[in-house]
């Protein structure tokens, strides 16, 4: 058991919405320095989770203690450092814009990471360009970017991969990898298996709300010969989710 | 030497990734593709070249300096061995452990041990010496 406090910890995390209940006593915990996926099928609940650490939604029952002791909500916003699955910018603004917006939004942005991110991500060349008139994997590309100029503890990304093609792909894990900071946590959400599994440490399987499966990638291979997305597909059939 | 970006980014699906990246330093070692004494990427750099966990590569690193087969240098990162005999252990460890593979596999077939060992000095005498194997038909 590590004796370095975990990043995030989540407890009995329940959200109820009118009709649904889309996360049903979700227990997590994310040690410092590490890459974890939150993998499901669509409609899982993962976007749920992520918002509600986020702080973006209120819990309907059950705990969220951050590294920080941030409460969950408005205070929690500010350290958590948050990737939505889809650019909410006026399509107005131009790419220099969206990192100023940012660098005046956020205490903890860093220049010197925006201007790695947008070589890796290449975006430097279009500074000019308005948001409105990137293609969709230039977006996801361009929220990353702002996700990751930011310097803190806990990185929630949802569907960074979603929408970019292979060589993108390539570029946002070199992205994560690169500018993780020493000892900051990444929880990324997907169902994009098979390109990502390699960046993570330890992976939460969520099925219908609840956490279905847990492990560390090293262990699956070594004590089941199985990677991450043969796990995935064994979990999510017996599931009946796939 | 060594030239980190054409390492393989495709992996065995069944061992654990760490173990396989040790694998790969110790065959370019074995092969004189890193020179002893080279410096290797540091644990950052590798990682992305690698698209794999900057732990995954971090135990890499621990487990190789534990086998001797590195050394940290304080504030300049990483090296490989000089030490000569290194690269013959490695040798033999890399021999032993496809010899393991081999007989696991023979055995597998159905094998005894003495067919194995007869099999393979067959090989050995035939094959190797570049004759063709024994081809149906021929």
């Amino acid at each position: 058991m590590s004796l370095v406090k975990p990043v995030l910890e989540i407890v009995g995390l329940e959200k109820h919405f009118l009709n649904c209940e889309a996360l049903r006593g979700v227990d997590m915990s994310i040690p410092a320095g590490q890459i974890v996926g939150l993998l499901g099928p669509n409609a899982s609940g993962k976007t749920t989770l992520l918002k509600t650490v986020a702080g973006l939604l209120q819990p309907t029952a059950g705990r969220i203690h951050y590294a920080e002791g941030a409460e969950p909500g408005p205070e929690a916003r500010k350290t958590i450092a948050f990737c939505p699955d889809a650019l909410t910018f006026p399509g107005w603004m131009r790419v220099r814009d969206a990192f100023g917006f940012y660098r005046e939004m956020y205490s903890d942005y860093v220049q010197a990471r925006a201007d790695e991110l947008m070589g890796i991500l290449e975006l430097d060349q279009l500074q000019d360009t308005y948001v409105r008139r990137l293609s969709k994997g230039m977006k996801e590309r361009l929220v990353l970017s702002l996700t990751f100029s930011r310097e803190t503890r806990l990185y929630l990304l949802d569907e960074p991969l979603d929408g970019i093609d292979p060589v993108g792909k390539m570029k946002v894990i070199d992205a994560i990898l690169a500018l993780q900071p020493e000892g900051a946590s990444t929880l990324v959400s997907t169902h994009l298996v098979k390109d990502i599994e390699r960046i993570f440490d330890s992976v939460y399987f969520l099925s219908k709300g609840r956490i279905v499966f847990t492990g560390a990638c090293d262990a699956m291979r070594e004590e089941n010969n199985q990677t991450v997305e043969q796990a995935y597909l064994e979990v999510f059939i017996r599931e009946g989710s796939i | 030497m060594q030239s980190w970006e054409q390492w393989s980014l495709s992996f065995d699906d069944r061992m654990p990734i760490y173990r396989q990246i040790i694998l790969q330093f110790s065959r370019a070692f074995v092969r004189g593709d890193i020179r002893p004494g080279e410096r290797i990427p540091s644990i950052r750099e590798l990682s992305v070249l690698l698209k794999v966990n900057t732990n995954t590569i971090q135990r890499v690193y621990q487990e190789m300096e534990r086998g001797k087969l590195i050394s940290s240098k304080r504030g300049t990162g990483y090296f490989f061995t000089e030490d000569e005999n290194m690269m013959d252990q490695t040798r033999r460890d890399l021999a032993q452990d496809s010899l393991r593979r081999f007989v696991e596999e023979m055995r597998a077939l159905g094998c005894a041990d003495k067919d194995i060992l007869d099999e393979l000095a067959l090989f050995m005498t035939t094959y190797m010496r570049g004759d063709e194997p024994c081809e149906a038909g021929s």
